[in-house]
């Protein structure tokens, strides 16, 4: 396991404000995410955890207020896909995909204008992306939309990992997967943080979440309302009363 | 299986090709009629415009309705840079081309940005622009009188007037293959590919690091420059040039061109193009019939949308397919002869298994 590099955050957000006219979907949001760390994020459904990460990556908008920083340099105001070029790799909560391109031509795509590579070197990383997800050799050649929804996820997870990212965020990767799929998925993540690939999760399944997250945060109203270890974090009343309603709460 | 089934289809593929690309160079030899050579000429243009116009409107999922009004652009460029400025009608016509890019990079500023409905506002109302300019400019373009007397391309000791068309028709036909060649190389490259992911899904696209307005004005300056140079043969071929070309009926017939030939395929348009200028053609020739051509082409792209919606592109291959399962099923109907030969307590045992791996 790659040790995690107390000293400078890789990825930083400093006093971010999302607003959609009067509704503030992100309230002044700041938290550093370390150099290979595996960063836990969760909170009530509308909490703003997606707008969070629509925010760092531009897409589809910016924040309105604050600056984000990816190893010490400004990233918010950069066009979308230079964000991605510079590092920062997200999967959608819906299924996202080139549906009319095949799995390995969704990945290499994403090598040869994510990763900059050239075409060789990104026909090798597309192969060793799809090996690290474990889809099967024989269905890297159907077109995508032939793909079953694990293997949909799996195929948006490898075009993220052969883009050559420095943080991987990842959005729900678990909603709609069988408890097998969820072990395979937790399994996968490890493999990803592995390679020095710093991930951040959102996630509503929550043994997952607790169980790859070495911190977590909680976001509700747009606000963080707890950060810490994942030990910490359940047991903060504060967290229970987000997730339960206060009367269940004092109970 | 996979691959060599692959593999045969490919190998046919390139003898389909190779024959085709045989009978375009001789068919001047087995056609002397100039007119028929003329309606080869005119189907080889429209062939180039309907091709291109797929890389924007099929690859990049462009609803570009300019594409005409470039091709436009190409012929009002080279017609007015041959006569008026005397430049060497060659160079004139790689100028329409040119022209058509440049047209295409201002109408690219603001259609990347837009989507869908308002992509086909600012396109065809750039087309009426374009059509006004040339009528408003009548003493340089004719206006609605046209153009006349565009001097035409030359080769030392031939003279492309007197040869029955021979000379118009390979410059024609050298024009379809190498766009042709240049539009398949494009949408195969990676450049084809990225495209092609942003029309399939643009925030994951851009997430994957592909940039949306480049590749978009990049689609459309290329599909731009191969109509613009045909404009540019076409008036150079015909030496008069009519605000036409802008005209609503061009813009559908072509468009028709596209749809029933199928988007994404480059040869699909093409091959439409040869059919139906043939097909409009032949009819308008019939006595009292030349308005009812167009219902009739009209009522072909109907009826050809309606069986395949992909346009006759995608006919090929699913017909192919059909073929290959018909053989597949009928290899497999012998098995089953086979199988109704086996006792019952063998499909007993059969069913219990079957049951077992569907709980699986």
């Amino acid at each position: 396991m790659v040790e995690p590099n107390d000293d400078k955050p890789l990825l930083e957000m400093r006093q971010v404000t999302r607003r959609f006219g009067a509704l503030l979907a992100l309230d002044n949001v700041s938290f550093s995410v370390r150099k290979s760390e595996i960063f836990g994020i969760a909170g009530p459904n509308g909490s703003g955890k997606s707008t969070l990460f629509n925010v760092i990556t531009g897409i589809p908008f910016p924040p309105s207020e604050g600056e984000i920083l990816l190893a010490g340099k400004p990233i918010h105001r950069l066009p979308p896909h230079q964000i991605s070029r510079a590092g920062i790799l997200r999967t959608f909560q819906k299924d996202a995909e080139f549906a009319t391109l095949s799995a390995r031509e969704n990945v290499y795509a994403s090598a040869v204008y994510c990763g900059r590579m050239t075409s060789t070197e990104a026909k090798e990383a597309a192969d060793q992306a799809l090996d690290d997800v474990s889809l099967k050799a024989e269905r890297r050649a159907k077109a995508a939309s032939d793909l079953s929804v694990f293997e949909r996820k799996q195929l948006m997870i490898a075009s993220a990992i052969a883009g050559r990212p420095k943080v991987l965020l990842l959005d729900e990767p678990a909603a709609g997967l069988t408890k097998p799929e969820v072990t395979g998925l937790s399994d996968l993540i490890f493999t990803v943080h592995r390679r020095g690939i710093t991930v951040v999760l959102i996630e509503h399944v929550l043994p997952l979440l607790l169980n790859v997250s070495e911190r977590l945060m909680i976001l509700n109203h747009g606000a963080i309302i707890a950060s810490g270890s994942p030990a910490e974090v359940v047991r903060n009343p504060e967290v229970v009363e987000a997730y339960l309603g206060k009367r269940e709460a004092r109970l | 299986m996979m691959a060599l089934h692959g593999g045969k289809l490919r190998s046919s593929k390139v003898w389909l090709i190779g024959v085709l690309l045989i009978a375009g160079l001789l068919v001047p030899i087995f056609v002397q009629d100039s007119y028929l050579r003329h309606l080869f000429i005119i189907s080889f243009v429209y062939g180039i415009v309907a091709a291109s116009w797929d890389l924007s409107l099929g690859y990049a999922g462009i609803f570009n309705f300019a594409h005409v009004a470039f091709f436009g652009v190409g012929v009002y460029a080279t017609g007015l840079t041959a006569k008026l400025l005397g430049i060497d009608p060659w160079a004139a016509m790689l100028i329409g081309g040119v022209a058509a890019s440049a047209a295409a990079a201002i109408v690219a500023l603001p259609v990347v940005r837009l989507q869908g409905v308002y992509v086909v506002l600012v396109t065809f109302a750039f087309s009426q622009l374009v059509m006004q300019l040339v009528i408003n400019q009548s003493n340089l373009t004719g206006g609605t009188q046209g153009m006349v007397r565009v001097p035409t391309i030359w080769l030392p000791g031939y003279n492309f007037l007197r040869d029955y068309k021979l000379g118009y028709y390979y410059v024609a036909f050298g024009l379809l293959v190498t766009t042709t060649v240049c539009l398949r190389w494009l949408v195969r490259s990676d450049f084809g590919l990225s495209i092609k992911a942003l029309r399939d899904n643009e925030d994951y696209a851009v997430s994957r690091g592909i940039p949306i307005a480049l590749q978009r004005l990049k689609a459309l300056v290329a599909s731009a420059f191969f109509t613009g140079i045909a404009g540019g043969f076409y008036v150079i071929y015909l030496r008069v040039a009519s605000p036409e070309v802008f005209d609503f009926s061009t813009v559908s017939l072509i468009l028709s061109m596209v749809l029933v030939g199928g988007t994404s395929s480059i040869y699909g348009p093409l091959f439409a193009a040869l059919f139906l200028t043939f097909i409009s053609e032949g009819l308008a020739s019939i006595n009292n019939f030349a308005e009812g051509r167009f219902m009739l082409v009209a009522l072909a792209m109907i009826v050809v949308l309606l069986f395949f919606p992909k346009g006759l592109a995608s006919a090929l291959p699913a017909i192919l397919a059909r073929n290959a399962n018909q053989k597949r099923s009928r290899q497999s109907g012998t098995a089953l002869a086979d199988r109704a030969l086996m006792t019952s307590s063998d499909k007993e045992n059969e069913a219990e298994a079957a049951s077992h791996s569907g709980v699986r």
